[in-house]
This record gives structure tokens, sequence and C-alpha cells, in this order.
């Protein structure tokens, strides 16, 4: 066999460029800056031997090109992390593929490779206008292995015959994605990197105005049934009892120290209340990659819908085992009037008041004044709340520099500062006073969507308070913030702190699209988006159970697995249904073409064939020298069919008799 | 053994495709002469899918399940579109079709209904395989069938083959046609000059009276050897003062005027003296010289015209074949 050049018909050469050039734009965020940069230069190069403004790469060439790029993916692999790095040198053998396609293989193998660089990126991103930039780019892909065999040069032809393709195949893939039973995952996989947003493990002066910058989706609820008030709208993340004098921290480091610590048995977080009293909600949580939850105080998980690795602490939050990797979906269940007094016990309690008073010693003094003059512990508080309220304290994003994160210099020089700068400053106070008091970190409010009918919480709404322990009560939410600006703790973010916010936050879509002129379209986007979450991205196991119970009963498992294959028979059953019907209704229609072929058929078996350049004429007469009466049945037979095929003439019911006796008469003859 | 089962197999496939498929002149593809079977790459598609549908799984990522999903949607698609890229298409050929040995002869093929784009290949596996790609806007095709031997051929099967529209999927079918090859042997020049001398010497030399030379057809001059007759010795080279020859005769029928005798020819192969037969009968043709033929079994009485080379040359292609037929 001669080696012959592999050569690409033309349009397939210009889809590889296109391809080559889009389909890692879904992957951005995830490549790397000098990655992307080697990606361009490639793409330019490939693009100029197209254009032939270059030769053919020689084999050194791109030996050192594809050397270059693993020197360069181990030199940066550790940083990357090892998902990010295979997904790198996916990409690297993605794009230097197109060097070197020799053989029909080659071509398949870089489609393959195409099709599955388009899909990884899921891992990172999964909302619908993602998915929908994705779905473009596969179409993309399609059209490429379309124009292989197409013979097309116009792109407009592949592109609607693709389209075709792929709406075609969209029934069989939902219904699978619907039916096909959800299996859990067969064995550990590298995590994507987290990409901090969100609220973090600690709190440090200044961490939430920075965080109340960003206007990025934290998570979704929908209430069933009773929305609780504004002012109830407290979501809890996590609780954090250690301070060092900056910084507060959790009371254990690790997340899996948490875990075995201070996880409450699966038996124990019963909520004792009647069921019409409970709060039921279901919240859609962005990927945050923290392991917490968000609840209302006192929640659980709802007890008929829970989801699997949800962990319930002592310290009433929730934690989701693997981290909040996608977005996710959980439904849960509280009882905002129930007392926070479920486990506690000295010892926890004792390491709520632990601070060091060398760190603010000013507070630390008042602290102990406070302790002096009040017996009672609530007076105390109302008195440190009024100090707020009728001191000139301010509430803003943009607080004066603070020297060393002090909290003395906050309380008693400045006075002006976000949540945290209060809730850190009351709970260090409380503690000086010899009252166990811890901050919790969470969100607080949300904005209606009433299109959606579901509280949307953006990442700005980041809150932080304080929890008071009474002996009698357990403990007891006291916000400062509600002190210095009741109205963030009611309505939201007040007009002046979000012309701040805005001042401050660089330009943002988002934000622009805040505008008045978009807020209903707005609105119906995000409730796209918020369906195709709850729908699509968290289509579990369960949903997957209660949308087949609801559709065929509890028996459903069987009829899962044979409804999968049911539809898949109908489909190509439906398919060649109506083609045969298509040909049975021509035949119906054209019996004189069916007596035709029949004849022809008959003839053939006998080995008598009528050629195209043959007139009738002289294929009676061939036949004559045959068979005389053969000759005359097939002459009975063509009469009838010219009248009909060539005339257009009706074909009558004694013409059609008389076809089919001659057919029969011809077969019979031997 | 193994071979042996092979070949049972094959046989008993050739015998269900001829009673499934029998030779006709029109052929219309359906459901029931295609076959659709995936290639390679399909089942690499398909291994894509679980690989997919694995990664999905294992980041519990729903939409790269559903990705999975679709692309096992798109083989079932693909495979009901390249079925229908040949359904419904109808192809007639048939005649009798002549040639050289060795050279390309063209079967040419005519498609109807091919108003939906299609693309495909015909391929032919006779017994040198030939190709030819089919233009999808045209309605007509041609093939190339190059014959390495002389003789009459009927066709072998047609393979015509499609990948489109995704290689996931190839269909194909086996069409048989009447189409007959007549492949005439490939000319092969001889010194005609040289024959022609000795016809034309032979006629001129030969004496009715002479009983040793009648009946006996004359073969060659040969050098005259010590002991052979004198009777035989070529005077009339002799007389001319060239060296002394003996005519040879060999037993064979009296040529009429201008035939041209298969047994005359040079070489000692039976095909090499019917190429050189055709040589010469395509020359005579081309002169306008009228010209019968002597193939020992069959005598073509001297003629002249485009019809009587074609009867010619069909004898010369068909030479030999009753023989083996009857010995068979």
């Amino acid at each position: 066999m001669n080696k012959q050049l592999f050569l690409l018909p033309k349009s397939t050469q210009v889809l590889i460029l296109t391809v080559l050039s889009v389909n890692l734009l879904p992957l951005l965020s995830t490549l790397s800056l000098w990655f992307l940069a080697i990606c361009a230069i490639v793409v330019l190069w490939q693009w100029a031997i197209f254009k032939q403004l270059v030769g053919a790469p020689r084999a050194w060439m791109k030996a050192l090109i594809a050397l270059c790029g693993c020197v360069l993916l181990i030199a940066f692999g550790k940083s990357l992390g090892l998902l990010a790095g295979m997904i790198h040198l996916l990409c690297l053998s993605f794009i230097l593929k197109p060097l070197e396609l020799r053989r029909r293989a080659d071509f398949y193998q870089f489609v393959v490779l195409s099709f599955l660089v388009t899909t990884t990126a899921f891992i990172f991103e999964q909302s619908i206008y993602f998915a929908m930039l994705v779905g473009a780019i596969l179409l993309l892909n399609i059209m490429l292995l379309l124009s292989y065999f197409y013979r097309e040069s116009r792109l407009q032809p592949l592109a609607t015959y693709s389209t075709k393709l792929l709406l075609q195949s969209m029934p069989i893939a939902i219904a699978l994605f619907v039916l096909f039973p959800k299996i859990s995952p067969f064995w550990q996989v590298p995590q994507a990197k987290s990409s901090q947003t969100g609220l973090s493990d600690s709190l440090t002066i200044g961490d939430l105005s920075k965080l109340a910058l960003s206007n990025e989706l934290a998570f979704r609820v929908e209430f069933e049934g009773t929305t609780p008030s504004y002012q109830q709208l407290y979501w809890r993340a996590m609780v954090l009892e250690k301070f060092d004098g900056k910084t507060w921290q959790r009371k254990r480091a690790r997340i899996d120290d948490v875990i075995n610590y201070a996880q409450v048995p699966a038996n124990r977080h019963n909520i004792s209340t009647s069921a019409e009293k409970l709060v039921r909600y279901q919240i859609i949580q962005e990927t945050s990659f923290k392991p917490w939850l968000l609840v209302l105080d006192l929640g659980q998980p709802d007890r008929d819908n829970p989801l699997k690795d949800v962990i319930v602490l002592n310290d009433y939050s929730l934690v989701l085992k693997d981290g909040v990797n996608k977005p996710v979906a959980y439904k849960l269940a509280s009882d905002l009037n129930a007392r926070l007094n479920l486990y506690e016990s000295n010892v926890d309690l004792r390491f709520n008041t632990s601070i060091d008073a060398s760190s603010n010693p000013r507070l630390y003094e008042y602290g102990q004044t406070l302790k002096e003059n009040f017996k009672g512990q609530s007076e105390l508080i109302a008195q440190v709340l009024q100090t707020i309220r009728r001191q000139n304290y301010r509430y803003t994003l943009e607080p004066p520099p603070i020297p060393d994160h002090s909290l003395d210099s906050f309380f008693f020089d400045t006075k002006a500062g976000f949540c945290e700068h209060y809730a850190s400053s009351f709970t260090y106070l409380m503690r000086a006073a010899g009252i166990p008091a811890r901050v919790v970190l969470g969100y607080m409010g949300g904005s209606y969507n009433s299109q959606g009918q579901y509280f949307r919480v953006l990442q700005r709404e980041a809150h932080a308070w304080v929890e008071v322990w009474f002996d009698q009560r357990g403990w007891v939410r006291v916000d400062p913030t509600a002190a210095v600006d009741p109205s963030r703790v009611s309505q939201g973010f007040s007009s002046q702190l979000l012309q701040e916010q805005t001042a401050l936050a660089s330009f943002s879509f988002s934000q622009w699209m805040s505008g008045q002129m978009f807020d209903q379209l707005r609105y119906y986007v995000d409730m796209l988006d918020y369906q195709w979450t709850k729908a699509v991205i968290n289509y579990s196991s369960l949903a997957q159970f209660n949308l087949l119970t609801s559709w065929f009963g509890q028996q459903f498992k069987l009829m899962a697995t044979l409804s999968i294959f049911v539809t898949l028979l109908v489909v190509v059953f439906l398919y060649f249904a109506v083609k045969w019907l298509q040909s049975v209704k021509t035949r119906e229609s054209n019996p004189h073409v069916k007596y035709y072929e029949l004849m022809l058929k008959g003839l053939a078996k006998k080995g008598i064939y009528k050629t195209n350049e043959e007139t009738d004429a002289e294929f009676i007469r061939k036949l004559k020298e045959i068979d005389t009466n053969i000759a005359m049945h097939v002459a009975l037979v063509i009469r009838c069919f010219n009248k009909a095929f060539y005339q257009h003439m009706k074909v009558s019911k004694q013409d059609i008799i008389k076809m089919r006796q001659a057919v029969r008469q011809i077969n019979k003859t031997p | 053994m193994f071979k042996s089962i092979v070949q049972r197999f094959k046989t008993k496939f050739n015998a269900f495709i001829d009673r499934r498929m029998p030779t006709t002149g029109i052929h219309k593809l359906s459901h029931k002469n295609i076959f659709i079977f995936p290639t390679w790459f399909g089942f690499a598609f398909l291994s894509f899918a679980v690989l997919l549908f694995v990664l999905g799984t294992n980041y519990q990522n729903n939409l790269i399940i559903l990705v999975s999903f679709f692309i096992v949607g798109l083989f079932t698609v693909v495979m009901l579109h390249s079925y229908s890229n040949l359904a419904g298409l109808e192809i007639r050929s048939n005649g009798t079709l002549t040639g050289f040995v060795a050279e390309p002869i063209d079967v040419s093929i005519a498609l109807y209904n091919t108003e939906k784009r299609r693309s495909f290949v015909f391929t032919l596996k006779q017994p040198v395989s030939s190709k030819t790609v089919i233009d999808i806007v045209a309605d007509k095709a041609k093939l190339s069938v190059t014959l390495p031997r002389r003789g009459v051929f009927t066709i072998e099967r047609l393979q015509l083959l499609s990948e489109f529209p995704l290689g996931i999927f190839r269909t194909w079918t086996y069409l048989k046609f009447p189409i007959t090859f007549i492949v005439y042997p490939e000319p092969k020049p001889c010194k005609v000059a040289q024959i022609q001398h000795t016809l034309i010497d032979e006629e001129g030399d030969t004496e009715p009276n002479d009983k040793r030379v009648k009946g006996d057809d004359f073969y060659e001059l040969a050098q005259y050897q010590l002991g052979e007759p004198l009777s035989q010795v070529a005077w009339k080279q002799v007389a001319k003062g060239q060296a002394w020859q003996v005519k040879r005769y060999a037993n064979h029928v009296k040529p009429n005027h201008n035939v041209l005798k298969l047994y005359d020819m040079p070489g000692n192969n039976i095909e090499n003296k019917l190429s050189h037969l055709c040589f010469l009968v395509l020359e005579y043709h081309q002169a306008q010289i009228p010209f019968g033929l002597d193939l020992a079994e069959q005598i073509i009485d001297s003629n002249i015209g485009e019809q009587h080379l074609t009867t010619c040359l069909e004898a010369l292609a068909r030479w030999g074949s009753d023989c083996e037929a009857r010995n068979e």
C-alpha cells in the first residue's frame, strides 16, 4: 500500500481552527494565564499554516512545543492541584493534536478529545448560561465531525443538519436522564480547588465589609407555606468561639475534628415541636467550596427529604461532609421559637467566657465595671445596646482605619464600623463581664423574587451577630447591628449603605444589570437559573424517586427499567413504522407500480432482465422468442402500467385485476 | 479446520445474499438489502459516553451525565440517519461491456431518488478492487473496473458503502447487476511484415501439383540440414543465391486469402498468440483490409467493418472457454 496524504476537506479544516479557539472558552477561569498564552500562540500558528503563511511544522518543532508545555506543567503542577493539572494536560494534547492529523484515526481522536475538553468544563460551573454556551460548543463539535462526511463546503447546511441531529437526540438524552438510575460515586476523585468566595472560616475586622461589596449570589430559599418576617431571617452558617485578640476562629480548626467532636447523633436532633409550627423551606446553595450549610434557628434536615451526608453540629449549624463543591439543594425544617439549650455543658460554657484581657484592656475594664454595676444579665445587655444606640456610633462600609484591628480603638475612639466590628466588640465585652458569648457568622435577610416566589441572598448580605448564654433560655441571639442601624435587620441595606457599596465595588455586570430598566428582566433571568439549578443540577436519586413514584406509584422500580427500554424501542419502532406506512401508502395508491415491479421481479427470477436502453416493444419482441405466453402477459402489464404512469390516468379496477392475474401467470410459467 | 469453517460460513452467507438480493437491473434500497453496523469509531464513541458517565457519576455532576446520555441519543439518531441516507435510493445498471485486458472498463450506474443529500462510495472487489466516490448531487456514477484476464465475466456483487453522517455507523449493501464483461486479449505487437511475407510467399510458392505439400500448411523456412529431402528445399531462395533453406509444413487447414490463423502467431503460449492475433485484427481493421479468422475451433469468414471487428474480438475473448466448459 502506498502512503497517501491524509487530506481533510476545507470546511473541516476551518472548523478545526474554530473549535480550537472556542472550546477552551468555558475553561478560561480554570486555565492559567501562561497556558492560555501557549494556546493562543499554537492556534495562531495553526491558522498561519492553514493560510499557508508558514510551512507545515517539522517534527522537532512539534516536539519542542509539546516538551515546553509539559515542562511548564510539571513546574506549575503543584500550585495547580491535581484536577486542574489534569485539565491542563488534556487541553495541551487537545490543542496540539491538529498538528498531527495523519490518518483518519487521528481525526477521530481529535474529535473525541474536543468533546471531552468541552464537557469537563461542567466540573467547574453549571449555571444555565454556561450550559447554553457548552451546548453551542458541542453543536460546533458535531458540525466538525459531520463536515468530514458531508462533502459540503458551506457552513450553513452543516449547521442546519447538526442542529437537527442535536435536537433529535435530546428527547432520548432527557428520557435517559430522567429514568436512568442515579448511581453513587464509584471512587474518590480530585475536587476543584476553591476559589475563595463567600464566608471564610474566621472573622477578622474588615472581612465582611470586603465581602459586602460582592453582589454574587450566595443561595436561594423557597419557603413552603408561611414565610417568616424579614427580622427572623438570620441564616446561621458557623459559630466562632475562639478569640486571639484579633481574629475570631472556630473552636476546632479542622473540619474533620468538628465532625468528630461536635456532631449530634442522628437520633437526638429531633425538634419536639408539633409539625404545624415548623417553617419548612428548601435552600439551593451556590458553590462555596466550604462545608457550611445555612439554617434558620433552630433547624434540622427535613425528615421526609433528608440529604445524604448532612451533619448536625451541637452549635446548631449544619455541615455537608464533602463540602459544597457544586450547587446543592436541601430541605430543612425550623422551629423559630425553640430554645437553643439542647447540648451545652459547663465545660463548653467556660470556654465561652475566656478572653485575653491584655489584647483590649479598655474594653475589658469596661466589661468588669458593667459586671459590678448590673446584677441582671439582661439589664447589662440592654445597657450596652443602649450605649450603642445613644452615642454617635455609625454603621458604615468604609470605617476609618483602625490600628492593629484593635477593638478598643473602634469602641471608644472611631465608633464607626460594619457588623463584624459590633459583633466582635460586643462578644468581647460580654465575655469581659463574665457572660458566655460567641460570634455567629452567616447571612441576614434576602430579596424576594415575586415571579419565582423565592428569596435570593447575595454575598453582600453576609452578617455576624452574637449569641449570649442565659441559664434558663440557652443561647439567645443579640444583634448589636440592630442597635446601630435598625433598617439593616428589617429591610436590608439602607440607601446610604448601597451608595457606599456602589462607590467601593468595582464595575460588575450584575451591578449594571440591577439598574431600574433591567429589574424585570433580571428577575426572569434569575428565576430561569433557579429552576435550572433546582431541576437539573440537583436532580438526585431522591428527586428521581419522588418523580417516578408520582408517575408510576410505588412499584416504579420495575417500571423505570421497563420504560427506558420501552421508550427506546418505541422511538425506533415509530421510525420504521412511519417509513413502512409511507411505502404502503404509495403502493396502495399506485397499484400499477406494485404490479409492474412484481412483474420485473418475476422475470428476473427466470433470468430475464429489461435493460434501460430497450424500448417496451423491443423487450416484448425479445420475450416472444423465449416464450409467447409470457410475452403476452408482460405486454398486458406494460400497457396498463404505461397508461397510468405516463398518461396519468386513474387505474381502473379491471386493469388491476388483469395485472394481478398476468403477474400470477408469469410466475406460474416455468 | 478454522479456515474450512470460515469458508463454509462464507458460502452460506453468499447463498443467503443471493437468495435475498437476486440479480436485477434495478435495485431499490430498503431494510431488505441494507446492512448496518457501528464502525470501530462508533464503538469508541459509545465507550466515550460510558467514560463520561463514570466521570459525571464520580463528580455527582448531572450535566456531565446529561452530556453522556446525549451522546447515547446521538448514537441512536445517527443510526437512523445512516440508514435513511441509503434507503429509498434506486440504482440501475445493466448491459454488456467490452474492453481489453488491463485497461479500465467504465461501468455506468444510474441513480434515482438522490434528492436527499447523500454521500457514499461504490466498491467492487473484482478481481482487482476498484473504487469510486459518488458525487452527491449527480445522479450518475462511473465505476472503473480493470480486469487482468481475457474472457467473459459476469460482474461480482457491487458494494455500496456509506459512513454518513458521523462515521459512527457503516451502512452498506451488495448489489448484483446483470452486467457482462467481455475482455479482449491485450494487443501485443508482432512483426506484421514477417507474417505477411511468409503468407504471401507461401501462396506464390505452393504449386497445386505438389502433392507433398497439398493438404499440409506451410509453416516456416528453416536452415537446411544434411539428410533432409530435397523436395522440401526452397529452390526459389537457392536460385536467388541465398542460403539453402527447407520449407517446413504443419498439418493445418489451408488458409484463405487474408485469413489470420491463431497457430501462425509467434510465441509459445496460447495467450501470447491470442494477444498477437488481437493486435493484427486491430491493425487490419485500422488499415481497412478485409480479413478472416481461423481459430481452429471456429472460423470467421473474411469481412470488414465494425460489426466484424466486434465479432472477431469477442471470438478471441471467448476462445477456449467452450473447451474448458466441455472438459468440466
